[in-house]
């Protein structure tokens, strides 16, 4: 593990120290580690109380059999065991979350993800890709790698699950489906997998002006000025006339790289200006402010400012 | 120690930056949801339904007001809304401009409601009815919401990333203070009983089941040129200070983001919905959650960093002008927030509420240690009942059922014997421990109670409460009962609604317009700032068809 992914494992740990059972300490009267799990508040981890439960209904003796957290996890393993061999009433996806949520609640975050991980194995191939156990695994798991500090690993789940599926289908709900993906990757800045989605859309020719624009975008948010400038162009060319909203929008990134290269884009801002007010159906929410703060510092304030303001009206905020 | 000082509450004139439509005066509102129940010794009390229309009724006849469009209740004369949402009574209160105005308008709606629920029950017959700012129903999964609005000129979703961390920090200024609900069995204190009906970091959803988020990206603007920021992670609060700062920090908060300076850069949290949750379950206000910087950050932490950008541009000509007084006591209360919860136990109504519950436990002869063990206890044994297969019948949670020797979990139960005397527990207090819990359920019920009955004004008159802004007295109250602010549009509905009220009339009004049916005449308030009345004609107001809206 890198330096920094150890560090971010230490403090997760350290996260999660809080919840961890302590083994029984000798008492007057007898402890009991099923009464622990819910002082330590196994309650937040819904599958794993559960699966206490149904334990302990099955066989009640277990109650005094729990004596330390080793014995609950083998009997959670155990019952996993079972559950991936057994009839049509099997559950794995539940014993492996109960299990791994059970990691996490005695602070081995890893163990956790190890298990999630065999889960999603077991699943991909028992149920498939698509199947909802199979999803809500692995949003389980992804949730946990994000609260770890392992973001890129959460993402790759996410890759795996949710996008790699919608490539594989052709269909227009798929594709408008992957274009909310890269969206929301472009949203929270990992840029890279919103490029590889727009340019698997423009090799399916999905809607080709707007394509060519938002990977215009990704690409201005990477700081690659000239791609970004080879599919504005490509997404002017491909522009038919039909959604205006476009338009402005690649009349925007192309003053705005106009104004990169130093030339003076005061008439096109006016320009698309007067369009919106013509045309007020094209004032909806567009996210451009992480370009326009990468490229702040290389505008003149008074540009900086007309390109933050034209964004505002664009997103349908007020004109003067 | 009184931290809110004595002060000039004159408004302030409407301000914009020098040479642009960007507005110095931050505009806000809020919306809060109320409970009404009732009692009646002999015969049965009408349905809620019933009662509601009543209210309505009452409110008609006793209030200057004009009907809202369709069916929308009314806006009364000082600019704010009363209307059914839901089968709960809803006050919407009119645009204000400052803090002091919020509370003041609140305190004035709080003050009708309290008094329509009285005339309810003398006009009904019941022997009591209320209105309670409950937050949340502990037997069902019911909640009453208290939403607050923030005029912005960034589309709301561009703030979210902003606000979040905010938002979730906040609890330990703006909780109301309860048990946590949807547990069933449980009876643990929480911050904030509504933060556990809050379940992903942002939605499109107010109410929905488990979508209801920390940032809500509804952005129905209600005004042209403007966005409104809709906030619905809050409860409904008694304290008037604690009002005050929920307002003014949260509005100082926005103008940050909506500045453009991305305040919360380094305040992102790995799981905001977490981290609401675990800064709402400590009474101390230490709990931490990790950032996505790697940091272990207290919700005091994430406000103090948002505290230390305000004071950075305090100055700043976007700032409202009663910015520099609102840092100061946002500094105040978190450094008070320091020796939490006694520190803040007669000024925030979670504090307040947290000493009340553990005087009425320590009155009936336990403490919390003994609770927390029965929660744990009984919860597990929820557990075990839901993993029967008659789980589906067994609706009834009671120690007939547990201790049953013919009941479901009976082996259960004798199992767990020898290991409940080291923690100070007997199967005979099963049954005292669900009445304690329904007891401080109940108290916490009616702890937000409009009007004299209720727990906070008891101890308020009791002049055991340190909550008061000072400026803010009686007869001002009183005024903003039946007067709009002095600003902005909310000032031209309230007029225009008091000219035009009569009775049978069919004028109307909505937040953006007030209509005037007789001379066909349209008062257009689209323009939140709007400071004069200008009328145009609007077609033939006897008919439906020309309705403005």
């Amino acid at each position: 593990m890198n330096p920094a992914g150890d560090i971010a494992m230490k403090s997760a740990t350290l996260v999660l120290e809080k919840s961890k059972i302590t083994a029984p300490q000798p008492q007057s009267s007898p402890s009991n580690c099923v009464l622990d799990l819910w002082e330590q508040g196994i309650e937040r981890y819904a599958h794993c109380a559960a699966a206490v439960a149904r334990l302990i209904v099955a066989e009640p003796a277990l109650v005094s059999g729990f004596a330390d957290p080793a014995a609950v996890e083998s009997a959670l393993r155990a019952a996993l065991s079972r559950n991936l061999t057994g009839g049509k009433t099997s559950s794995p996806a539940f014993w492996f979350s109960a299990t791994a949520q059970f990691m996490v609640l005695t602070a081995r975050p890893s163990d956790a993800v190890a298990i999630y991980r065999q889960g999603l194995d077991h699943l991909k191939t028992a149920c498939g890709h698509n199947h909802a156990e199979t999803h809500t695994l692995a949003q389980e798991m992804e949730r946990l790698l994000r609260l770890l500090g392992r973001e890129e690993e959460a993402c790759a789940i996410g890759h795996e699950l949710r996008v790699k599926p919608l490539m594989a289908q052709d269909d227009e709900g798929s594709m408008l489906a992957l274009r909310g993906n890269a969206y929301d990757a472009f949203a929270a800045g990992r840029y890279a997998e919103a490029e590889a989605i727009y340019r698997h859309l423009l090799a399916r020719n999905f809607e080709p002006a707007g394509t060519h624009c938002h990977l215009a975008r990704v690409l201005l948010a990477l700081g690659r000025d000239a791609d970004a400038r080879d599919e504005v162009i490509r997404a002017w060319d491909a522009y038919t006339g039909d959604e205006t909203y476009i338009a402005v929008r690649i009349l925007y990134l192309k003053a705005l790289l106009a104004a990169l290269g130093g030339e003076n884009v005061s008439g096109p801002l006016t320009a698309i200006e007067q369009n919106l007010l013509n045309q007020p159906e094209t004032r909806r929410t567009w996210l451009i402010e992480p370009i326009l703060e990468r490229v702040q510092s290389m505008l003149t304030p008074k540009t900086y400012a007309q390109f933050a303001r034209l964004s505002r009206i664009i997103s349908g905020g007020a004109m003067d | 120690m009184a931290i809110f000082k004595p002060r000039n509450s004159s408004p302030q004139p409407i301000r914009f930056v020098e040479g642009s439509d960007v507005p110095a005066t931050h505009l806000m509102g809020f919306e809060q949801e109320m409970a009404l129940c009732a009692t009646k010794s002999s015969g049965p009390v009408p349905d809620l339904e019933i009662l509601l229309k009543k209210l309505c009724e009452i409110a008609e006849e006793s209030l200057i007001h004009l009907r809202g469009f369709g069916d929308s209740g009314i806006f009364i004369a000082n600019g704010g809304r009363l209307y059914v949402d839901c089968l709960k009574y809803e006050y919407a209160g009119p645009e204000c401009s400052d803090p002091d105005e919020m509370v003041k308008y609140l305190l004035a709606g709080e003050r009708i409601l309290a008094a329509l629920a009285s005339e309810l029950a003398r006009r009904t017959g019941l022997d009591d009815a209320g209105l309670y700012r409950c937050n949340v129903d502990y037997v069902g999964s019911a909640t009453w919401g208290a939403h607050e609005s923030y005029l912005t000129r960034s589309e709301p979703s561009k703030l979210s990333a902003d606000l979040i961390p905010f938002l979730a920090a906040r609890v330990i200024t703006a909780g109301a203070g309860g048990f946590r609900p949807l547990t069933r069995t449980g009876c643990t204190f929480t911050l904030s009983p509504r933060a556990w009906h809050i379940c992903v970091p942002m939605s499109q959803s107010s109410t929905g089941a488990g979508e209801r988020g920390i940032f809500h990206v509804k952005d129905e603007t209600l005004s042209t040129g403007y966005h409104r920021l809709h906030v619905l992670v809050g409860d409904a609060i008694c304290s008037h200070a604690q009002n005050w700062l929920k307002f003014a920090t949260t509005s100082i908060v926005v103008a940050l983001a909506d500045a453009g300076l991305h305040p919360a850069r380094e305040m992102a949290l790995c799981d905001p919905v977490d981290a609401l949750r675990e800064f709402a379950s400590d009474p101390t206000c230490k709990a931490t959650a990790r950032a996505k910087s790697g940091r272990q950050l207290s919700a005091a932490d994430i406000q103090r960093h948002y505290l230390k950008l305000a004071r950075q541009h305090m100055h700043a000509d976007w700032m409202p002008a009663w910015a520099a007084m609102a840092i100061e006591k946002w500094d105040a209360m978190l450094r008070q927030l320091d020796g939490a919860p006694d520190s803040v136990a007669t000024c925030l109504d979670w504090a307040i509420k947290y000493r009340v519950f553990q005087s009425h436990i320590e009155k009936k002869g336990f403490d919390q240690k003994w609770l927390r063990n029965c929660t744990h206890l009984t919860d597990f044994l929820r557990c075990c009942l839901d993993a029967t297969p008659s789980a589906a019948s067994l609706s009834e949670f009671s120690p007939e059922l547990l201790l049953n020797p013919r009941g479901p979990v009976r082996k259960i139960v004798s199992q767990l014997a020898p290991f409940l005397p080291s923690r100070a527990m007997e199967w005979g207090q099963l049954e005292t421990y669900l009445k304690l819990r329904s007891e401080l359920f109940a108290l916490d019920f009616k702890f937000g109670r409009l009007g004299e009955k209720g727990i906070f004004n008891c101890l308020d008159r009791a002049g055991v409460l340190d909550h008061r802004v000072a400026g803010i007295d009686d007869a001002q109250i009183d005024y903003a009962a039946a007067h709009p602010p002095a600003l902005g549009r909310a000032k031209l509905r309230g007029e225009a609604i008091r000219r035009l009220h009569k009775k049978g009339s069919r004028d109307v009004s909505n937040w953006t317009s007030v209509f005037d049916s007789g001379n066909g005449m349209l008062l257009n308030l689209s323009d939140p700032f709007i400071a004069e009345e200008i009328w145009s004609k609007k077609g033939n107001p006897n008919t439906a068809c020309n309705f403005p809206f």
